[in-house]
């Protein structure tokens, strides 16, 4: 199944050597990836679908915004939509959406020269949201003859903390693409608490960057 | 109409994470020219439900069946049945709502999962306090 080949990789428009040396330095991103839930029951049952409507292909969309507060680190805030589709029923979906904000740390030149390859790590908390949504068979008492459809959804929140490693190679002066490992701790509460405990896990980017 | 295989079976058994709150009939009566041609998870009901939930599966053959609860993430609340059906028939459950330390679960989504040896078939169901 191609939408369970992990796509080890990331592509990410980045951090170039001219935001390296520019500190204050604005820039957007875009990135997609593949997920790949922690949870064994997560990972068993549903599969990653295009984040909105349905494909063969597998991918998660994030877009966020950096800010360089030194040369080597900068601020970031980002959003991700993972929709994940259960596999024996595509009326049924999970869609996480962390909300992270953190910071970026690139290894000075000093420390190891790559040339136009720019290697970092980041940490970020924030919260994430999880919603459920179902279409079902509406149905009686009486038999098991559907008498409708109904929709319904459900939501969850909890914090998150993000960790990542990756590396950004320059494009062009103020774009870059790289690739990134990150992996998601998203916590929706315990059972007890009507929750769905952990639902991270680890995304694998692909990130294109254009300085403002 | 040609009758296949036909006793009635009613229990209420302690097999396999099955408790005496869930009652299982199996091989209810089927008449050969409604059997499906794969095994068949029919739309539980009534749903949304409060107390209690019927689930019918509809079988072909002899096979070996799991019928699970699962909550939104997949986690297993509580196992159903998993048995072997002897052969063609309805197998009916009726689940009270309760999880595997017989603990009535939260309102919300789940789904029933149905699963054998060449498929997986699931219905969301809604439980509402």
């Amino acid at each position: 199944m191609a939408n369970k080949v992990v796509i080890a990789l990331l592509i990410i428009l980045g951090a170039t050597s001219s935001l390296m040396s520019q500190p204050q330095y604005t820039s957007l991103y875009v990135e997609s990836g593949y997920f790949i839930p922690s949870k064994e029951s997560f990972r068993g049952n549903y599969d990653q679908a295009l984040f909105i409507g349905t494909a063969d292909i597998p991918l998660s969309f994030g877009i966020g915004i950096q800010y360089f507060v030194s040369r080597s680190s900068c601020l970031y805030l980002d959003l991700r939509i993972i929709k994940n589709l259960l596999a024996s029923n595509e009326d049924i979906s999970l869609t996480i959406t962390p909300i992270v904000f953190g910071l970026y740390y690139y290894l000075p030149t000093k420390i190891i020269n790559l040339g136009k390859f720019k290697p970092y790590s980041g940490i970020g908390v924030g919260f994430c949201r999880a919603e459920f949504n179902t279409k079902y068979l509406v149905t009686d008492e009486s038999s098991p003859e559907p008498i409708g459809v109904a929709e319904g959804t459900q939501e969850y929140l909890g914090p998150n903390l993000k960790l990542t490693l990756g590396i950004g190679y320059q494009l062009g002066s103020t774009t870059s693409l790289g690739i990134a490992l990150n992996y998601d701790i998203n916590h929706t509460g315990t059972a007890d608490e009507g929750g769905l405990g952990n639902v991270g896990g680890l995304l694998s980017t692909v990130k294109f960057t254009i300085g403002l | 109409m040609k009758h296949t295989f036909v006793p009635i079976v009613c229990i209420c058994l302690i097999l396999n994470g099955c408790d005496a709150d869930t009652t299982i009939n199996t091989n209810i009566p089927e008449t050969s020219g409604n059997l499906p041609s794969q095994i068949q998870l029919e739309a539980p009901y009534p749903n949304p439900f409060s107390s209690t939930l019927v689930v019918k599966i509809r079988n072909h053959r002899a096979e070996f069946v799991t019928v699970v609860v699962e909550n939104p993430v997949g986690d297993v609340v509580k196992t159903l049945f998993s048995e072997n059906l002897p052969g063609a028939g309805t197998l009916q459950i009726v689940w009270n709502v309760t999880n595997e330390e017989n603990k009535t679960l939260r309102a919300g989504f789940y789904f029933i999962t149905l699963k054998t040896s060449s498929s997986v078939q699931s219905r969301s169901v809604k439980f509402e306090k």
